[in-house]
């Protein structure tokens, strides 16, 4: 064993693999903070590179360049609202809203540094519970993807914050979007209205600049004087420290998100971008805010370091299914799959019983692309920082340049920019009658997966919907759905009823006390 | 969200009320629109089951928005009253103390769950980057037109004239319409211009319309 | 499958090379391509390049555009992008790959049909442009595209469970026959590909279409995990999508749908020789453009993508890929692309599927 981490060893240390890393980790920082360019398109841009590179330098190119657009995508989300990939999407709000408050560089801080921890442990768990959890996660049918779907769903009560009726129309929307093109059923065109460019259905990124990229333009651009948001400089210096501490303060955060982010993400085609959903849910229906103890910011804080840390321990141990059993756990391992197999490296037993060396130089990999984010991410928001102290205007013209751009890259085509600009109409409005984003995107991403289970798994046994209760997995899965969708009502009505208690009390105490003085 | 403007306890209700109704009537469409999608059998819904889900749920989630958010300002109404009253008790023996906290603890109170975000945002803005881009008057939609029919004109003429330049001008434009100086708006639209086209064409290597320049 | 050479450029070939030789720069040039040939990279050597660069002299003009119908990150998408990045560099020139994905490979094809017939935009052309206008989605087929080049053809498996009561295909289709409606298979969307593999097995043996209940899914990769965890009882993907669950003993292949066994998987009996049946059903990746395109420089495209048919890193990739290569001239592939057509509409007519 020893033996074999050290020939291992000595395949990464090579000039050619540390100069590859190094070059992929820019690509990935680049790519990850343009709105619109994903991490899988970036690993498919990479792709016919890796033909001309040794397999362990190959790898270690798609393995660097996920792990760093995956944490690049905070930065846009963070300074102009606009998510740079959909694992991004889930804590924009609260990375924007840092932003405005004066703490954009600690928010982006907290999430770089929970992005490395979270990194780090799906890199452990790949490396030691690897073959354990890839067995559990093949037992995983349509039924049980139903119920994982459907708990990401929930997040949608819990960051629709006190407004849970609207959040649930948000949701709608953001589910019927999802519908449009071909169904999955039957192939039948829905809401294409004829045109055979729909029947791909909306994409969600092109939905995503509009909902909250385009939308923020358009509020800023017809602004009444003095109205517009002055957003206050994000100073890069001297915020290692205070991030260190705002993540030691939520430590337990970073820990759970990474639990979640592993387990989640080692479900073959769930990803990091459920995982962020889930571990957000979880950390803002776990938050309260103690008056006197902590403000919003420090919720804010809160949720980001939760979601920020499972989507790159999802990136990590999406890896687990693809190294045990050449299963992808998302569409970047389904990429590096294609790659291995080019390289002559077959992942599944094989891996582990004849090609070791290979396999450490690979965990190798993963530890040294998550410890060399830390600095590269810490200038990364040194450098955003500038993007703030453009002025307003130019900053706007540059927006909507930057959108139209990554709209149409997703499909090179101007279906995307035209809804794109749907989309931010659409997000104006909906700010404007108080309705949150979050839940829309939320309903594009997963609603075809809940669709598409929930008919897999009707088709597969004539309906029979009990199906659905009896199996073990999903009966816990169900549990955790019913807490998540109960929890944060009662706990909105409670808290009302007794902000209201307190109001009236302190009123009273008022009168009394004036009483006595009188 | 941006809480820009605090709507008082009416306004909301009534904003709310338009949310229902809406919501209330894409369900009513969508739901018939899914009815008369084919079926996988006879009696067995196929493409057509979770539009006619999701529209039931959009008018369910319409109807209790209504109701609740009228209980809801019947409700603050009556909380708005006791307190009131408290307040008045105490008003009539402490006259200093009572108004100056009144009508922030009432604030707190009276709007149940309008605009939805985290109570008043601890606004504790350091305004560092203050360039105020607000106009007024018809001023505001001039702007938002110049945006939306700049985009417009992008996609329309970007394949003519290629990236480049439409780009160009739809950068300018923008910029210039936020009041900065002429210089100003078109060296942005300039650089950001080329500097995307160089980024996705080399770097990216996504084909962005060349229009007339081709071969460049 | 077998990886059949083609025969125009084998035979055209030598007589360039002669050529090149005759014009004096050459006694050098043939050293060396025949050590680079022999040798490692097994990129196709100078002289051959030029001579198919010689073709068009005009052509090309500028970057080629070479459009995916497919997502990126996908079989398809690898391909191309292989196929794209040796073009480059034997054309000298930038092959941009783009994706155009959506309406199950419609979208993609329209855009080749609609493109201007110079040569500078091409695509990859998939087996689904003979299926979806007998589906209804699109109005176009094969006929409105310049065939160029076929690269790739691949035969229909049938994957199971390794703990599947099933041993050969033919139990299987007892098991069929006696319990109707029991056995659930998925391998692909509904109406796609190994969809119309499985019906057109199921017509070939006198069954009815219902009497295996088609789970649709989003490809091969999802259906066979749901296969792995109990979820379904067959898939009727290709092996090679199934090669990693096959080689760690979590399925077994039944069979092959293809007239020859899969040299990747010898072992696997084809149905001809478990049933005597004719039937096979393949799918198939090549290279095409738009109508009208100029005769040369489809010859050209042809010379070149003949010599990356037969280099070692194609087959190399495409061996481990799981894909098999098959490569057939212009008018081989404009023949294919006719008869698959015809072919797949019968199936597509009878299990109810076309429009």
């Amino acid at each position: 064993m020893i033996e074999n981490f050290g020939s291992a060893l000595e395949l990464v240390a090579d000039p050619t693999t540390i100069l590859v890393v190094l070059l992929a980790a820019l690509f990935g920082l680049v790519i990850g903070s343009l709105p619109g360019m994903t991490a899988t398109l970036a690993a498919a841009l990479l792709v016919p590179f890796t033909f001309f590179l040794d397999p362990v330098p190959a790898i270690a190119a798609i393995i660097t360049m996920s792990a760093m657009a995956i944490f690049a995508g905070d930065v846009p989300s963070a300074l102009l609202r606009i998510p740079g990939t959909p694992s991004s999407a889930a804590y924009t709000e609260d990375a924007f809203a840092l932003t405005r408050n004066g703490k954009g560089a600690l928010g982006l801080g907290v999430s770089l540094v929970a992005s490395v921890f979270g990194g780090l442990f799906g890199s452990i768990m790949l490396i030691f519970v690897s073959p354990i959890l890839g067995e559990f996660a093949l037992r995983f049918t349509s039924y049980e993807y139903f119920w994982v779907a459907v708990l990401g769903l929930t997040a949608a009560v819990i960051v629709s914050k006190g407004a849970q009726l609207k959040g649930g129309i948000a949701l709608m929307v953001g589910l019927l979007v999802s519908t449009v093109g071909l169904d999955v059923t039957l192939g039948f065109p829905r809401f294409t209205f004829g045109d055979e460019q729909l029947y791909r259905g909306v994409d969600f990124i092109a939905a995503m600049i509009g909902l909250f990229g385009l939308s923020e333009v358009l509020r800023a651009v017809t602004a009444k004087r003095g109205e517009s948001m002055p957003i206050p400089r994000i100073e890069g210096a001297g915020t290692i420290r205070p991030t260190f501490r705002a993540i030691w303060r939520n430590k337990a955060r970073v820990g759970s998100g990474s639990v979640i982010g592993g387990v989640v993400g080692a479900l073959p085609g769930a990803g990091a971008d459920i995982a962020a959903w889930i571990a957000y849910a979880f950390t803002r229906s776990t938050s309260r805010i103690r008056p006197g103890k902590n403000s919003a910011d420090d919720q804010r804080v809160e949720a980001i370091s939760g979601a920020s840390s499972a989507n790159n321990a999802g990136i990590a141990s999406a890896y687990v299914p693809t190294l045990a059993f050449g299963i992808p756990g998302d569409t970047i391992t389904a990429i590096l799959i294609g790659v291995l197999l080019v390289k002559g490296i077959t992942p599944g037993p094989d891996l582990f019983l004849y090609q070791t060396d290979t396999l450490y130089a690979l965990y190798i990999i993963f530890i040294v692309a998550n410890l060399l984010l830390l600095p590269l991410g810490f200038l990364l928001i040194r450098v955003s920082g500038f993007v703030l102290r453009i002025p307003r205007s130019v900053l706007m013209g540059l927006i909507v340049a930057i959108s139209i751009c990554g709209a149409f890259a997703i499909n090179n085509g101007y279906l995307e920019v035209g809804l794109m600009v749907l989309f931010g109409v659409i997000g104006y409005l909906f700010e404007k009658g108080g309705i949150p984003l979050a839940p829309v995107v939320l309903g594009i991403v997963l609603g075809p997966i809940v669709e598409r289970t929930f008919m897999q798994s009707v088709i597969k046994t004539d309906w029979n919907l009990a199906e659905f209760f009896t199996r073990p997995i999903s009966a816990v899965l169900i549990v955790l759905v019913i807490l998540a969708i109960a929890s944060s009502p009662l706990m909105s009505w409670l808290g009302r009823r007794a902000e209201r208690a307190t109001a009236l009390q302190a009123a009273k105490d008022r009168g009394s006390a004036a009483d006595a003085a009188g | 969200m941006t809480a820009t403007e605090t709507p008082g306890p009416t306004a909301a209700v009534r904003g709310n009320l338009v949310i229902a109704a809406a919501s209330v009537v894409a369900g009513a469409v969508v739901i018939p629109y899914g009815a008369s999608m084919p079926y996988i059998r006879e009696g067995i819904p196929g493409p057509g089951l979770f539009p006619m889900m999701i529209g039931g749920l959009l008018v369910l989630f319409g109807v209790l928005l209504a109701l609740t958010s009228m209980l809801g300002a019947r409700r603050a109404r009556r909380d708005h009253a006791e307190l009131a009253a408290a307040t008045a008790a105490a008003g009539a023996g402490a006259g200093s103390a009572a108004p100056e906290d009144g009508p922030l603890s009432m604030a707190s109170a009276s709007v149940p769950d309008s605009g939805g975000d985290t109570p008043e945002d601890e606004l504790e803005t350091v305004a560092v980057m203050d360039t105020d881009i607000g106009s007024d008057g018809a001023r505001r939609w001039i702007n938002g037109a110049i945006l939306m029919g700049g985009i417009v004109f992008y996609v329309l003429f970007a394949q003519i004239l290629g990236f480049p330049l439409t780009m160009a001008i739809l950068v300018t434009a923008i910029v210039w319409s936020l009041r900065a100086k002429w210089w100003v708006a078109v060296t942005t639209g300039v650089l950001a211009s080329l500097g995307l086209w160089a980024m996705f064409e080399l770097g990216l290597m996504v084909q962005l319309p060349d229009g007339f320049i081709q071969g460049f | 499958m077998t990886r059949s050479i083609p025969s125009p450029v084998v035979s055209s070939r030598p007589s360039r090379r002669l050529l090149s030789g005759i014009a004096g720069v050459a006694a050098l040039a043939l050293v060396a391509a025949g050590c680079s040939g022999t040798a490692d990279e097994g990129a196709p050597d100078d002289s051959a390049v030029q001579a198919c660069n010689d073709i068009n002299a005009d052509y090309p003009s500028g970057p080629v555009e070479l459009i995916v119908p497919w997502a990126a990150g996908g079989g398809t998408d690898g391909v191309a992008r292989l196929i794209g990045e040796q073009l480059s560099t034997q054309m000298s020139t930038n092959v941009n790959v783009v994706n155009r994905t959506g309406g199950s490979g419609v979208v993609g094809h329209q855009a080749m049909v609609d493109a201007n017939p110079d040569g500078q935009t091409i695509g990859l052309v998939t087996v689904e442009i003979g299926m979806m206008h007998h589906q209804g989605l699109t109005d176009i087929s094969g006929e409105d595209l310049t065939a160029i080049s076929q690269m790739n053809e691949d035969g229909a498996g049938i994957t199971v469970a390794a703990d599947a009561e099933w041993d050969t295909a033919e139990e299987l289709l007892t098991y069929i026959e006696e319990h109707p409606g029991e056995v659930t298979a998925s391998g692909t969307g509904q109406g796609g590909i190994w969809h119309l593999a499985l019906l057109g097995m199921l017509l070939d043996n006198d069954l009815p279409v219902d009497s295996v209940n088609f789970v649709p899914s989003e490809g091969a990769a999802p259906a066979l995990q749901e296969l792995v965890a109990g979820g379904i009882d067959m898939t009727t993907n290709a092996l090679g999508e199934s090669k990693t669950m096959l080689d760690s003993d979590r399925a077994k292949a039944l069979g092959v749908m293809g007239t020859e066994r899969d040299p990747a998987f010898p072992d696997v009996e084809t149905l001809q020789e478990q049933l005597g049946s004719e039937y096979s059903m393949t799918v198939w990746r090549g290279i095409a453009g738009p109508k009208e395109m100029d005769p040369t420089v489809v010859e050209e495209l042809e010379c070149h993508l003949g010599l990356i048919a037969e280099s070692d890193s194609f087959e190399d990739f495409m061996t481990k890929s799981g894909l098999g290569v098959k490569y057939a001239g212009a008018e081989d592939f404009q023949t294919l692309m006719a008869e698959d057509d015809a072919t797949k509409g019968e199936v597509m007519e009878e299990a109810g599927l076309a429009k």
